[in-house]
């Protein structure tokens, strides 16, 4: 299974999201590649930017499992616990674009880690985040979301 | 971050790096916001060169907007699919203004 450790650096995301894409690309139709790079990016941000409060040089385990009907993509850090609420939050209201003001500048990370993928798991085990993000590649898989 | 042309008092705006996320976010902003505030009304972004854009891209790019206001006008275009496909996600295709070329997008502006 390929895997890969990085340090906290927002800088490292985008090569991150490449080497997503590279280890999906064989099996994975191109859409779906999107989806799984977006999920990564935001995963990675929220680890960097909040589980660990911007503090470079911190441990970040990732590690792909591209499978015949999904892909799975596991997250480790060692940062702050994913408050529960966190996970079930919706992005803010209905988007109404003649009010400009009120349009949200934050808070998209997790409500779109959940739109890209089909199944999001979360655990701490011991002082470990594990975030699992499952992308369903075939149409029975994704109706079940298993 | 960014490169700008003005002419016939539409800015146009293209995004130099290959992506438009976190690490870079805020200088986008700031960089674009100092266009506004400098006078530019109109503005063209072209995202042409740009392969993603994450949350923090799409807030920087929500924020231009808002500086620009109901006065002013913001067109984009050069969407890559991945870059569309953040749009469609966010509902972002229903507040910002999307064009296929820089031609549209110009004239939209312009009228």
């Amino acid at each position: 299974m390929p895997a890969l450790d990085i340090t906290s650096e927002i800088a490292a995301v985008g090569a991150v999201t490449d080497w997503v894409a590279d280890v999906s690309r064989r099996h994975v139709d191109q859409a779906r590649i999107h989806d799984i790079q977006i999920a990564c990016a935001e995963a990675l941000n929220n680890i960097i930017l909040h589980a660990y409060r911007r503090r470079t040089g911190m441990p970040i385990a990732i590690s792909i499992n591209v499978l015949a009907d999904r892909v799975a993509l596991v997250l480790r850090d060692r940062g702050r616990e994913l408050p529960a609420a966190a996970l079930t939050r919706e992005v803010d209201g209905d988007l109404d674009p003649g009010n400009l003001m009120m349009l949200p500048e934050s808070g998209a990370g997790l409500p779109l880690i959940r739109a890209c993928s089909d199944n999001v798991r979360y655990r701490r085990v011991g002082r470990w985040n594990e975030l699992t993000l499952i992308f369903c590649t075939r149409a029975s898989a994704r109706s079940t979301g298993q | 971050m960014i490169s700008t042309e003005t002419r016939d008092g539409v800015t146009m705006v293209r995004v130099t790096e290959a992506r438009l996320n976190a690490a870079n976010a805020i200088h986008f902003r700031r960089e674009s916001i100092a266009l506004v505030d400098g006078g530019a009304t109109r503005l063209v972004i072209d995202l042409g060169q740009v392969s993603f854009v994450d949350s923090s891209g799409l807030a920087a790019l929500v924020a231009v907007l808002k500086r620009v206001g109901i006065t002013g006008s913001l067109a984009i275009f050069g969407l890559q699919p991945v870059v569309r496909r953040m749009f469609e996600l966010t509902r972002m295709d229903r507040v910002f203004h999307l064009y296929p070329d820089a031609a549209s997008a110009r004239s939209a502006i312009a009228a």
